[in-house]
């Protein structure tokens, strides 16, 4: 931010300036002048000029720094428009950088800075830096700003010579309030207008004072001015309401910057008016204040003695109540209507119903806080009776209890058991709170009394209401027996487990307390007796994945084996996705991309001549036989065919054919030879990209070496042929070389060099061009060499990831920012490679003669690889990221994947996820959605797969292969630490429970979403959730009937580090409300079901339930919903799709309906005139009498349209006149017949006799075939004659010209043949 | 990758040969004869694929039609009498990479050539032949021919020919390994040009009979078809010769006739009702005798010669 320079100088200056002030020492004070200074002498004068006195002050230094204004112009940095966050006690250069400054005291303050720094920075764009205390930092973040980029991007345009002034920012800040419902002003003033002393603060110290006025803390003599806008300082509104002043008292903290700003202003001020009240400063300590601090540190007269600090005068027998609530919205609400409610049912018997009313059931002007006032209580009163709390709040509860009474109630809504863990949780200042106010602490635990039958919500009004009244009983004096059948009842059915007060003194030793809770846990995890102690627990476990009944779930740590696995497994194994064959590369390029790979099981199966059916003992080997494979593979996941023969059959040597497995060794016989076997583990994903490459191998690429090795001999021939016409090649010394040493003896060689004549033909190359020549054939001969030993793709990688084990090294790297890495090696090669693509492209037209240097030369000198086709770009090594999801991050990372990814480059990323942002510890984190950042990018191709799947993978690889674009492969992939099969399986019911959903998302498939997304492969996919049937031969006959819904869930079963979120329960814990997995997602809409979802799992080859918690219900509900959105995108399921259907269908029926309605209206009115019309018709005797047809038209036994057209009819066609003689048509008639000669050319098969008679009249076509050239340029009797000659007959002479002489009737006859 | 192709600057100096590119000399045929649709149907085809002219060459051997190369700006060979064929597959043999029409009459194919037309249809060469069958030898002035009518007179049969005439068509089906065989009219340039260009597209020897009909010693042998549609049959399918449905109308008689199916064929060209046209059958996958005679296409002279003085070598005692 600020350079070296300007800080070395500042040391220097300090070091010649005089000490400061010793009234306002303090540690930082030096560097904050440092800072300041620079701002405030730059080009922008960011300061106000009484900002700068107040630093001379400070300092006594500010005028010598000012005459060095220009010199330190230039190292100071241009102010940023934009909005800094800083709070106390943290860096003071970014203090010292913005020219306003905010000064935060209450965490709402915090928030509505934010929003007035954000109006300013964007309307002025001035930078505001926004401070708070640190316990308030927190809120800063808390409103989405807009980034210090955006505002680079525009000009920063800062008023240029205008000062920024705190009117100037007025308007900012009117609007900013009318915008928040809370006013806020540079200075905010409080108390009566008539005081006579002012309390001046900033920040923490200010809103502290405050809450102590409105306790009445304070005498009525005393106003308080809060600074809220520290810089620029709002100096003329200050001085107008100090102007009645007798005395004004500073509230600062010596440690605190803001508040050293605030000193020296106010010195400044004292300086400059004369009538400035006097001054009295009230040091602070440097600890977190407190309201007893503030009021020591006051003097005397300003504080009224009379009040308790902390305590308001309230009758207590009067049944007034406040009570707050968590802050929370709707739920904390109507929580405390019903509580309410019930108070009142349960207290009118005994009381009048005036004494005892809701006053307000709202929010409250503090709007992050709920509160409840019962009774006629003073309107501005502040402070509570009572506060309700949840755990999940704690972190506010601290100003809250700043509202509670002294000797008021909090009650703490707990979820978890340990109430030491709670305690320990609170902070400080609330525990010292709680102390100090002697707080009568409760906390209830509802879930103790939960009953599954009923709703959540209500249950836990019932037991709120219940417990206010147990806990106010006392202090409302009510009649606890009449209660005892009402609302208590429920507490006294649930024991005192569930609203218990605790006394803070119990919980203090930590280490203590600690062990007792411990010892207290392992109580609990005693196995449960009865049904209800069932329920409770199993609740428990659900809620807050704690507790545990050991003896019923025998194995805790290992993972659990859900029968749904089974099911899937003995459904696959026969589809055998794993042990896999890949046929040879080579061998597959003409096959089709679905029967790339061919699984081994297939392979063996395939019958063998006689023996069509396979018998049961044939099947049973042969699943010997693939186990026995599985073996060798799981240890080395990819061996040649040859090898895996060998490795299962140790000798082949005919003579120890009847040694070993016969079986196997037939079955072997039967593999091809070529191929590979691939078993699932982390090297797979490496073989499959290898092989896609190596299939990718195109015609193209044949056809291209080839024509390479073409040009270079065309090149050389060019080459030979202009030296041919050099003159050196027919110097003596040439000649004698050409025809051999002896030629000399008889020929005088100088003689014949003379007389050789040049080489006739072609002509010598220009200079330029065998410059061209030469390059051309140096480029394509290198290529041409090292094409046999070129790498056909890279890899860089960050180590992590899939090895690819088998490149050679030179073909591997490792970068820590490999993305950046990669972009830079496929730039490299696609620069070597259109060199090749230029040289060919020239040897081409050099070759054929028709290189044109005035315009080839410019086309060639731009040529760059993006000119090159798709197909040539393919030829290009391909470059392969490798990482692994779970480096990528960091922002540096995913800044340089997202430029690779925008690239445009043919770059290729395979990512493997691991799921890391699912661990036990943070089941409720988002998952990092790498493929949709990938699809944010718009022009990449981005598969996301997994290994479960190798068709969709191999098909989503061979496709990135061929692809010019960046494209980038997301697959799915499990840690290593279990057996290959437990993986397998994890994988592919991570698959069937949608945490991996395949998908392909391609940008030359169309235009929209639903055209670029495919998510074909993907098990059931219409549906929202897979449904797979148990019915087994592995499973217990009781599964047949169920149909399990697999989920996230289920894979995480299997992993050992989901374990704790399931507990097996034995049979005599089943009961009704505990749910399958499957239905309660269906029934989870906004809140979760009451039930308690659980698996499917196998124990003891009986099928279990295990309960899971609401961590990885809701975490199976996360898949489920990102699947939703994935349809939709994909078009399938789409909810706007059917609503937009529905309204269409909904508005042209409603057209229909009216047009059906308005044609039947018109059709009535019709028919009406129409009769009426033939009434007046036939009264008057001028039309046929009427018929019961004619009356009634809608009979359809003839109406008006009928009628008229059986009149049309009856009259017959228009009457002609009788006499041929008259029919003569006139000259103009004759004219129109007449028509023009033409030729059906088309038929016409070339034979010239036409064009012979007279070529202008008959011409030919491009096509070579006879057409009427110029018909005014023969005759018809030249017509007439070359249709009689015309073979085809396809010229027709048409009428005669009037003119023509020519057209005689004989001739006119002859015509008429060829009509 | 969007506007301009990239590679513009080549396409844009590419040849590109007009219909003028493919023609030399007028033509000296009588005025009407049926020569001049063919070598124009021929011309076009030329032009609209492009055949580059000095790779292209047309064989013929004696007669009114082989005087066909010398209208065709392209590589030509007037060869001997019916020795048009061995010409062709000799050249083919050689050079492969060019493309080979044979022009031929009924007298110089079906007469003096016949053996050699047998095999050349049995080698199956990728050329293509084309037939103009006139029915007469026009240029020695109309000596009866192996396809003149029985019952027809000529100079050497002027009481009328008394031999019953050969089939071609039937001839062409009958020979092991043919391939293709197809016949179309003179008259309708249209099927000419369909039925030429699907012989071009043949990979291997396709054989076309061309109804001609020569002015001065023929002109009514094909008068009554030409006047009256009905009496010729087009067969029609989709894997025939494809032509316009408005061309198509002019032929009332139709029959589906599948070129794969060699028995109908042969029955369809038996009949003596109509005039059929068409293609009567094509065999894609007949064994093509030019994919074996590639070997040493590419050696130097140098290697040539030694091979001679190495064949030689063996005849020395």
């Amino acid at each position: 931010m600020v350079s070296d320079e300007s800080v070395e100088k500042s040391k220097t200056g300090r070091e010649s300036g005089r000490a400061p002030s010793n009234r306002l020492k303090c540690g930082r004070v030096a560097e904050l002048v440092n800072f300041t200074e620079i701002q405030i002498c730059g080009p922008n004068h960011v300061g106000s000029p009484a900002f700068a006195e107040a630093l001379a002050r400070l300092g006594n230094r500010s005028a010598s720094r000012l005459g060095e204004s220009r010199s330190l112009a230039a190292a100071t940095p241009e102010p940023v428009p934009c909005v800094y966050h800083g709070f106390s006690g943290s860096d003071i250069p970014v203090t010292g950088l913005a020219p306003v400054v905010l000064v935060a005291g209450s965490h709402q303050d915090a928030v509505d800075h934010c929003l007035i720094a954000q109006r300013i920075a964007g309307d002025l764009r001035i930078p505001v830096n926004c401070l708070a205390d640190s316990a308030l930092q927190e809120y800063l973040g808390c409103v989405e700003l807009p980034s210090r980029l955006m505002f680079e991007s525009r000009a920063p345009a800062l008023p240029p010579e205008k000062p920024i002034t705190a009117d100037s920012l007025a308007p900012c800040f009117q609007s900013a309030s009318s915008s928040l419902g809370r006013v806020h002003r540079p200075l905010m003033s409080f108390g009566p207008e008539t005081a006579r002393q002012a309390l001046i603060a900033c920040g923490r110290q200010a809103a502290l004072a405050r809450v102590l006025l409105d306790h009445g803390c304070f005498s009525a003599e005393t106003r308080l001015l809060q600074v809220q806008l520290l810089r620029p300082f709002p100096e003329q509104e200050l001085v107008g309401h100090l102007q009645e002043m007798e005395q004004l008292i500073v509230l600062a903290q010596p440690d605190d910057p803001p508040n050293v700003e605030l000193l020296a202003m106010l010195e400044v001020l004292a300086a400059r008016h004369r009538d400035f009240p006097k001054l009295s400063i009230s040091p602070l300590s440097g600890r977190p204040l407190t309201p007893s601090d503030l009021l020591s540190a006051l003097p005397e007269s300003l504080v009224q003695q009379s009040v308790e600090p902390g305590i308001r005068t309230t009758a207590k027998d009067s049944l007034q109540l406040q009570i707050g609530a968590t802050p929370g919205g709707r739920w904390s609400r109507e929580l405390l209507a019903e509580s309410a409610s019930a108070i009142i049912r349960a207290t009118s018997p005994t009381n009048d119903g005036d004494s005892l009313q809701i006053r307000q059931v709202d929010q409250a002007a503090d709007s992050t806080f709920c509160r409840l006032d019962i009774g006629a209580t003073d309107e501005e009163s502040n402070s509570l009776d009572l506060l309700f709390y949840t755990e999940n709040n704690l972190v506010d509860l601290e100003p809250a209890l700043e509202k509670l009474k002294h000797n008021g109630m909090l009650i703490l809504h707990c979820e978890s058991r340990d109430i030491a863990a709670v305690w320990q949780r609170l902070s400080a200042e609330s525990k010292r709170m709680i102390e100090e106010k002697d707080i009568e602490a409760w906390w209830i635990r509802p879930w103790d009394l939960l009953d599954s039958s009923e709703d959540l919500a209500d249950q836990s009004s019932q037991i709120l209401s219940g417990a206010l009244l147990k806990t106010l009983s006392a202090k409302l004096h009510l009649d606890s027996t009449a209660l005892q059948s009402g609302p208590l009842s429920i507490l006294e059915t649930a024991g005192a487990q569930a609203v218990r007060k605790f006394d803070p003194a119990d919980h203090v030793a930590g280490q203590s307390q600690r062990q007792e809770e411990s010892n207290a846990t392992t109580a609990s995890t005693q196995t449960p007796s009865n049904e209800k102690q069932w329920r409770q627990a199993l609740r428990a476990f659900h809620l807050t994945g704690s507790g545990g009944w050991s003896e019923s779930d025998p194995l805790p740590g290992l993972p659990l084996w859900p029968a749904v696995a089974t099911k899937l497994i003995d459904d696959h194994k026969l589809a055998a996705y794993y042990p896999l064959m890949l046929p040879s590369p080579t061998d597959t390029t003409k096959q089709s991309a679905q029967t790339e790979y061919v699984s081994l099981l297939e392979a063996l199966q395939r019958p063998t001549g006689e023996s069509d059916n396979e018998s049961s003992g044939d099947r049973e080997d042969l699943e010997s036989t693939v186990r026995n494979l599985e073996k060798v593979t799981e240890t080395t996941p990819s061996l040649e065919i040859s090898e895996i023969v060998a490795a299962a059959l140790p000798d082949t040597s005919p003579e120890n054919a009847d040694r070993g497995d016969p079986v196997l060794r037939e079955r072997l016989s039967r593999l091809p030879e070529s191929g590979r076997l691939i078993g699932f583990g982390p090297q797979t994903l490496s073989h499959f990209y290898s092989w896609a490459v190596a299939a990718q191998r195109t015609d193209f690429e044949d056809r291209f070496y080839g024509e390479v090795k073409q040009l270079i001999v065309g090149l050389r021939d060019l080459l030979q042929v202009d030296l041919s016409h050099r003159e050196s090649q027919r110097a003596a010394e040439s000649l004698a070389e050409s025809m051999g040493e002896e030629a000399s003896a008889f020929i005088d060689l100088d003689k014949l060099s003379r007389n050789l004549p040049d080489v006739s033909g072609s002509d010598a190359l220009s200079d330029p061009l065998l410059e061209l020549t030469r390059e051309s054939l140096g480029v394509l001969q290198t290529f041409h060499a090292s094409a046999s030993q070129s790498v056909p793709f890279y890899v860089i990688s960050s180590g992590e990831g899939p090895k690819f084990d088998r490149l050679p090294s030179l073909a591997q790297f490792v970068s820590s920012d490999c993305f950046e890495a990669a972009l830079g090696l496929v730039d490299g090669l696609l620069e070597r490679m259109s060199r090749v693509f230029r040289a060919v492209r020239v040897a081409r037209l050099l070759i054929s003669g028709r290189y044109q240097p005035e315009i080839h030369d410019e086309v060639f000198a731009r040529f760059e690889w993006q000119s090159c086709s798709d197909e040539e770009i393919l030829l290009a090594p391909k470059v392969l990221v490798v990482e692994s999801s779970t480096s990528i991050n960091n922002k540096q990372t995913t800044e340089s994947l997202n430029r690779l990814l925008r690239s445009g480059r043919p770059v290729h990323i395979l990512i493997t996820q691991d799921e890391s942002g699912l661990t036990a510890e943070g089941l409720s984190g988002a998952l990092d959605d790498l493929a949709a950042i990938a699809m944010a990018n718009r022009e990449a191709f981005v598969l996301q797969s997994t290994l479960a799947r190798p068709d969709h993978l191999l098909l989503g690889l061979r496709e990135i292969v061929r692809t010019v674009r960046p494209s980038i492969a997301l697959v799915s992939s499990h840690p290593t630490s279990q057996p290959a099969s437990w993986a397998w399986a994890s994988e592919l019911l991570a698959h069937y429970g949608r945490l991996a959903p395949c998908f392909r998302y391609s940008p030359e498939l169309g235009s929209c979403w639903s055209d670029r997304i495919d998510i074909s492969g993907n098990p059931q996919l219409e549906t929202r959730q897979a449904v797979v049937n148990l019915a087994s031969n592995s499973l217990p006959p009781a599964s047949a009937e169920i149909d399990e819904t697999v989920t996230f869930a289920h894979a995480a079963s299997l992993r050992p580090e989901f374990r704790s979120h399931f507990r097996v329960i034995p049979h005599c814990a089943w009961s009704d409300d505990q749910q399958p997995i499957g239905a309660y997602l269906e029934e989870f809409e906004s809140i979760p079901p009451a039930s308690l979802p659980f698996i499917w799992v196998v124990r003891n080859t009986e099928l279990s339930r295990a309960i899971m918690t609401r961590e990885m219900a809701n975490a199976c509900r996360d898949r489920h919903l990102a699947w939703s959105r994935l349809q939709e995108l994909a078009a399938i399921n789409s909810q706007l799709a059917s609503k937009a259907q529905e309204d269409v269908r909904k508005e042209l029926e409603a057209g229909y309906q009216n047009e059906v309605e308005n044609a039947r209206a018109k059709a009535r009115q019709e028919g009406t005139l129409w009769a009426v019309n033939r009434i007046v018709e036939e009264l008057l005797g001028q039309k046929a009498p009427l018929t019961t047809a004619d009356l009634y038209p809608e009979t359809g036994n003839g109406g008006p349209f009928q009628s008229k057209m059986s009149t049309l009819a009856a009259a017959g066609p228009p009457e002609t006149s009788k006499d041929p003689g008259k029919a003569e048509p006139t000259k103009e008639v004759q004219a129109a017949l007449r028509t023009d000669p033409y030729i059906d050319t088309e038929l016409c098969t070339s034979c010239n006799d036409c064009v012979n008679i007279n070529p202008r009249l008959f011409v030919y076509n491009a096509n070579n075939q006879a057409q009427i050239g110029d018909p005014l340029a023969g005759s018809f009797a030249e017509l007439v004659k070359a249709a009689e000659k015309c073979p085809a007959r396809c010229i027709h002479p048409g009428a005669p010209r009037a003119a023509d002489k020519t057209a005689t009737p004989a001739m006119i006859k002859r015509a008429s043949k060829f009509p | 990758m969007h506007g301009l192709k990239t590679d513009w600057y080549e396409e844009s100096n590419q040849i590109v040969c007009q219909l003028q590119d493919y023609c030399s000399a007028m033509p000296r045929w009588c005025p009407g004869c049926g020569d001049h649709a063919v070598l124009s149907a021929v011309q076009r085809l030329a032009r609209d694929e492009q055949l580059p002219p000095e790779k292209t060459v047309v064989v013929s051997g004696i007669g009114c039609a082989s005087r066909f190369p010398h209208y065709m700006k392209t590589y030509g060979f007037h060869g001997l009498h019916g020795r048009a064929l061995p010409l062709a597959c000799g050249i083919k043999s050689r050079r492969p990479d060019l493309k080979v029409f044979v022009v031929t009459g009924d007298g110089d194919c079906c007469a003096i050539g016949m053996g050699h037309w047998i095999h050349a249809l049995r080698y199956n060469f990728d050329l293509t032949i084309l037939l103009m069958d006139n029915s007469i030898y026009g240029l020695t002035k109309g000596q009866t021919s192996p396809t003149t009518l029985r019952g027809a007179h000529s100079n050497t049969h002027p009481q009328g020919s008394f031999f019953v005439p050969l089939n071609p068509i039937s001839l062409a089906l009958g020979v092991s390994n043919v391939s293709f065989v197809a016949q179309t009219v003179d008259w309708n340039p249209p099927h000419v040009a369909a039925t030429i260009k699907a012989a071009h597209t043949h990979r291997g020897t396709s054989f076309v009979r061309i109804f001609q009909r020569c002015p001065h010693f023929t002109p009514q042998v094909f008068a009554e078809p030409q006047r009256d549609p009905s009496q010729i049959l087009l067969m029609d399918h989709p894997d025939g010769i494809t032509m316009d449905d408005k061309m198509k109308r002019i032929f009332v008689n139709r029959v589906e006739h599948d070129p794969a199916d060699l028995n109908e064929a042969r029955e369809i060209a038996e009949q003596q009702e109509f005039f059929p046209i068409g293609l009567f059958y094509r065999n894609q996958s007949a064994p093509v005798y030019g994919d074996d005679t590639v070997i040493g296409l590419g050696i130097s002279p140098t290697e040539k010669l030694k091979a001679i003085e190495a064949a030689l070598d063996r005849f020395s005692v």
